[in-house]
């Protein structure tokens, strides 16, 4: 599937209409104009990130099967990559509670990726796992950067800190995947895709570590890291999206869609939509949410199935044909996504593939 | 003739990160010193740049009606001091 955005409208007409077209029209135009310069300033932006990946490093541990990570400490410094190493691969626990968690956690997320799916870390070719802990000053925030997960400690009073909540850890790692197979543009609808499959994965990563069902899961990102003053249970709920703490706006269905500038868009905002259906799938097909609901998401990004700048609906007919292609068209499994996106109305009846069109 | 009246409050919205709160604070401009001032007006001279990346902070500078983005990794030291004296009062 091609992976670039092409408009059918060449630009210079749109700018033409900016110039002398009726105020409406100017309007229109000029929005489109600058969704355009953002796409393609944020595709040199993806390019350099992607560049930005470290070679695998020839080392005595990893190997197929075996992660190579090491965390270094940031020593609440944030502008510069630290260098100061706390644990390398294969060395037994230290005292610091943060590096030991960002160390267990890479390990687990690496485990779930190679045993589950088969993906040899990030690039699927043995990246080493580079995490730096203590980053900033009571930073509130854990990030991957291209090259790096950074964990912030929190300032004590949002925030307690980042490396205790494994799915966080997966969030992270998860786009850096993304980065690798999709690269989904961090804004609007692409950044909340890209948003949400770091959520599904470092969901599932939980759910890996603690055998957990689809029912016995709670689906909850985040959950103990709030500090006290904010009054709930996680960063978000992927089972009742907007209920993760108060003042939470997340959206579980297309209705209450956030138009927003802020966050880029709401990519943490809208995300919801695609986490509600993600958890349709896993709990109507029962059992662990990995075996399909996630082999099923993970082939949309390992065959690059969207382009970087994927809609909701796209990406949602994307899933419906990995369904079809991994389980037939008349399966359960297409089936259940077809109904989970039509429940938070992201696809309507008619805009689905011929043989997956189901009764609802 | 009108004279203009000076805004006397910096906005600053910080949104994004993995967490995606929007919070706010503000600062009076009487205690920004001069080189923050010029840096503060700096940032409104700069173009909006697009996401620097995951779970990056986004910062919207308001003063009077005019506004600036900054992306997280993108914030001049100047301002980064600013920010670090409001990190306890976002709201």
């Amino acid at each position: 599937m091609g992976a670039s955005v092409r408009f059918i409208v060449p630009p210079q007409l749109f700018e033409q209409v900016a110039r002398t077209g009726a105020a409406a029209d100017r309007e229109i135009a000029l929005d489109t104009l600058a969704i355009d310069h953002s796409i393609r300033t944020a595709r040199v932006q993806n390019a350099a990130l992607r560049a930005a990946l470290p070679t695998r490093l020839v080392t005595a541990h990893g190997g197929r099967g075996n992660p190579d990570r090491t965390i270094f400490d940031a020593q609440h410094r944030s502008d510069v990559h630290a260098t100061t190493v706390m644990r390398q691969e294969g060395e037994p626990a230290i005292a610091d509670a943060a590096a030991n968690q960002a160390y267990e956690g890479l390990g687990d997320t690496y485990r779930f990726y190679w045993e589950v799916l088969g993906r040899d870390s990030i690039d699927d070719a043995g990246l080493p796992l580079l995490g730096e802990v203590h980053f900033g000053v009571d930073y509130d925030n854990a990030f991957w950067d291209g090259a790096r997960m950074m964990f912030g400690d929190g300032d004590g009073r949002l925030f307690t800190g980042f490396t205790t909540a494994i799915d966080v850890i997966g969030h992270e790692l998860t786009h850096g995947v993304t980065q690798d197979t999709l690269n989904l543009l961090y804004t609007g609808q692409s950044g909340a895709l890209n948003e949400s499959i770091s959520d599904v994965f470092g969901s599932m990563v939980k759910q890996y570590k603690l055998n957990q069902t689809a029912d016995q899961a709670d689906w909850l990102i985040g959950g103990g890291i709030l500090g006290p003053a904010l009054h709930g249970v996680a960063l978000r709920s992927m089972k009742a999206p907007g209920t993760a703490y108060d003042g939470d706006s997340q959206p579980s269905t297309m209705g209450g869609y956030v138009v927003t500038t802020a966050d880029n868009g709401g990519v943490h905002t809208n995300s919801g939509i695609p986490n509600r259906a993600f958890y349709l799938v896993a709990t109507a097909l029962s059992g662990y949410a990995w075996e399909r609901a996630g082999r099923i998401w993970y082939r949309v990004m390992s065959t690059k199935g969207v382009a970087p700048d994927a809609q909701f609906h796209t990406f949602a007919l994307a899933t419906v044909n990995a369904a079809i292609s991994l389980y037939g068209d008349t399966s359960p499994e297409a089936q259940a996504v077809t109904s989970a996106w039509m429940d938070v109305g992201v696809l309507m009846p008619g805009q689905v593939p011929a043989p997956a069109a189901v009764t609802t | 003739m009108t004279e203009s009246r000076v805004p006397d409050r910096l906005y600053i919205e910080r949104s994004g990160g993995l967490g995606g709160l929007t919070l706010r604070a503000s600062v009076p401009v009487v205690e920004l010193s001069p080189e923050e001032r010029a840096v503060v007006e700096d940032c409104f001279r700069l173009p909006e740049l697009p996401p620097s990346g995951p779970d990056r902070f986004v910062y919207r500078l308001q003063l009077g009606d005019r506004e600036a983005v900054l992306q997280e990794d993108r914030v001049p030291p100047g301002l980064q001091r600013v920010l670090d004296r409001v990190s306890g009062s976002w709201r």
